[in-house]
């Protein structure tokens, strides 16, 4: 306890807190792989967002030489329509970026829900909870999403939603572990003595001490969910009407010995964004973790 | 102590069934841990009763009990005559007006992520409707009630910012904020600085003269019974061995256990603890699963006959209001 000031001395202090958030940022800074991961989503996501700056050329505009290799016109070259591989690069960024933080926010509002009620409430609730997450995580989730997608039709809306409610098995695990932990200390016994009913408590007590490990566990959803929306793409699952990196390595197969830049620059977009999501997930979860960051410190 | 009877509970009784599940129901045997096994005792308006044991003798248990945060397997709590285990939410919620809890760990009794005054606003909102200037007005009033001075500065801290007690100073003044008449006060400064404690305890007698409080005081450390509580109970593996007036208790330790455990407690001066009397007790505290009908007692009694392996003694009136649960405590009182 460094803090142990009086209240008037904290106050003349400036700002009273340093703040938890300053706190956190000073831990991530330290980690140095966590961020250049931040480094490198950050820049991707620019890049994504960005796409009409960057490029003059739309995605699919046809016109220049086919399977032209890179060079000053076309950065990253052309592909066997004579379409510009960078303009593709980045609006199928967009696709990845909106597949993936949208079917990570999908499963993580399903999983961190049921995983509170499970681990809340106990008994028979988590049982039949349990039971069902445990049967959705035995099934191989890759041949669930291509079934379902196959048979909803492949638009990214479907691709979207098929990701999110396969995914939330992890997220319910880790919430119902957090909850139970935490339901058993006292404050929680205290805000039911307050009045609180169960919501309350489970929303406004519990899970704000829950959050750390379940935004660790979301960025490493959004990492899965770009990396399944790559496949279920590359397999000819994606919305064929929108432009992805998995769509991208898809068509890339057949001139993959002709034209390997079809290949190699989406694909070096889906592992780099994975690559930083994880370094993220990693350093927050080192920052936020109050036991790791105890051990750091000792 | 002809005040009105506040809290009586009625052969309360809480089990629970260890390794439940299927493999229990396969393995055909269930072990039961009778963590309070048949308690009566009564607590009067405005008296401090004060409840001593070692640990794992089922103390905290009945403090989570008669709060309802926990129900009896058996037995019946009575608050103000009213059964609480026939209680709806909305009865809950009136009877946690009356009935507060300052629990152990003032750090884990804190959500870590609410300030002070956002604790402390839980139950003046969701209780008496306070809004806006007359709800910051009533945590600070509360704060400096428990000398947290100045209280609107203090309402702006989290708990990591206070210290042990700072910490479980807000936890009693969440407790009065209500103005409860029953307080159940679990271990309150055994997780605090000998320097505190005594601060912490004089706050709260302070606390039961304004307010004419009642408190259930559960301790380990004898010295705090003595100061606190008007009446007690001594209990050992769910069961209450011995119960009266604490000064009673103490002058006339009649049940083998109370004199172990009274012995056990450090005396200040050397001559005197060399002197003091009672029974030295060797070996741990024997388990309370699957309890046999004998005494909880016996083997750490040095007064163990046939019967106490056989019979439960049932507690009988040494003195007006004072009961003791031993088959011998006629020839050890005549003894001692």
């Amino acid at each position: 306890m460094t803090d142990r000031r009086p209240p008037a001395a904290a106050a003349a202090a400036g700002p009273r807190r340093p703040g938890a958030i300053g706190l956190f940022l000073r831990k991530y800074g330290e980690n140095r792989s966590a961020v250049a991961g931040a480094m490198l989503v950050a820049g991707l996501v620019a890049l994504a967002v960005a796409a009409p700056l960057l490029t003059g050329h739309g995605p699919r505009q046809l016109g220049a030489v086919p399977l032209l290799p890179p060079g000053a016109e076309h950065p990253m070259g052309t592909d066997d329509l004579g379409r510009d591989i960078w303009a593709q690069f980045l609006y199928g960024g967009r696709t990845s970026l909106l597949v993936g933080l949208v079917a990570a926010a999908i499963s993580t509002a399903i999983g961190v829900f049921l995983g509170a009620v499970s681990g809340y409430f106990g008994g028979l609730v988590d049982d039949a909870i349990q039971r069902v997450t445990e049967m959705l995580s035995i099934v191989p989730r890759y041949f669930l999403a291509m079934v379902t997608v196959a048979i909803l039709g492949p638009t990214i809306l479907n691709v979207i939603v098929v990701i999110g409610v396969l995914s939330w098995p992890p997220a319910t695990k880790l919430a119902r572990a957090e909850f139970v932990t935490l339901k058993s200390r006292s404050f929680v016994d205290a805000a039911r003595m307050s009045g609180a009913g169960p919501w309350t408590i489970i929303f406004s007590e519990i899970l704000p001490n829950a959050l750390p490990p379940i935004v660790v566990q979301t960025i490493l959803a959004v990492s899965a969910a770009v990396l399944m929306e790559a496949t279920l793409s590359f397999l000819g699952l994606g919305d064929p009407n929108l432009i992805s990196w998995g769509l991208m390595l898809n068509k890339a197969q057949t001139f993959l010995t002709i034209a390997p830049w079809m290949a190699i620059f989406p694909g070096l977009g889906i592992s780099l964004f994975i690559l930083g999501l994880n370094l993220m997930g990693d350093g927050l979860n080192q920052a936020l973790n109050p036991r790791l960051r105890r051990e750091a410190k000792a | 102590m002809s005040a009105t009877e506040l809290l009586r509970l009625e052969n309360v009784e809480r089990r629970f069934v260890l390794g439940g599940g299927l493999g229990g129901l396969l393995s055909g045997h269930r072990r039961v841990l009778h963590a309070v096994d048949g308690v009566s005792l009564t607590v009067a308006a405005g008296e401090t009763f004060g409840i001593a044991g070692e640990s794992g003798c089922g103390k905290s248990t009945l403090a989570r009990l008669i709060c309802r945060l926990d129900r009896p397997t058996a037995g019946t709590i009575r608050f103000d005559g009213q059964d609480i285990g026939q209680l709806d939410r909305r009865g809950l919620r009136r009877l946690y007006r009356d009935v507060q809890m300052v629990f152990q760990d003032p750090m884990a009794s804190l959500n870590p992520r609410k300030t002070v005054g956002a604790i402390l606003a839980r139950p003046l909102r969701l209780q008496e409707g306070l809004r806006g200037a007359a709800l910051a007005g009533r945590i600070e009033r509360l704060l400096e009630e428990v000398d947290l001075r100045p209280g609107g500065e203090y309402a702006q801290r989290y708990p990591h910012e206070l210290s042990g007690g700072e910490k479980q100073r807000v936890v009693i003044a969440r407790a009065v904020a209500l103005r409860p008449r029953l307080v159940v006060a679990d271990e309150p400064v055994t997780s605090l600085d000998m320097s505190i404690r005594g601060k912490i305890l004089t706050l709260m007698r302070e606390l039961q003269a304004r307010h004419g409080l009642s408190y259930v005081l559960i301790t380990h450390d004898l010295r705090v019974l003595r100061i606190m509580s008007s009446r007690a109970a001594v209990m050992y593996l769910g069961l209450v061995m011995e119960t009266g007036p604490t000064r009673a208790l103490f002058a006339r330790r009649l049940h083998p256990y109370t004199q172990a455990l009274f012995a056990a407690e450090m005396v200040p001066d050397p001559d005197a603890a060399r002197h003091t009397r009672g029974v030295l007790v060797t070996g741990e505290v024997a388990s309370a699963i699957n309890p046999a009908p004998a005494c909880r007692f016996r083997e750490r009694c040095p007064f163990r006959q046939a019967r106490c392996d056989t019979v439960q003694p049932v507690p009988e009136e040494a003195a007006p209001g004072h009961w003791v649960a031993c088959h011998r405590w006629r020839e050890i009182a005549a003894a001692g």
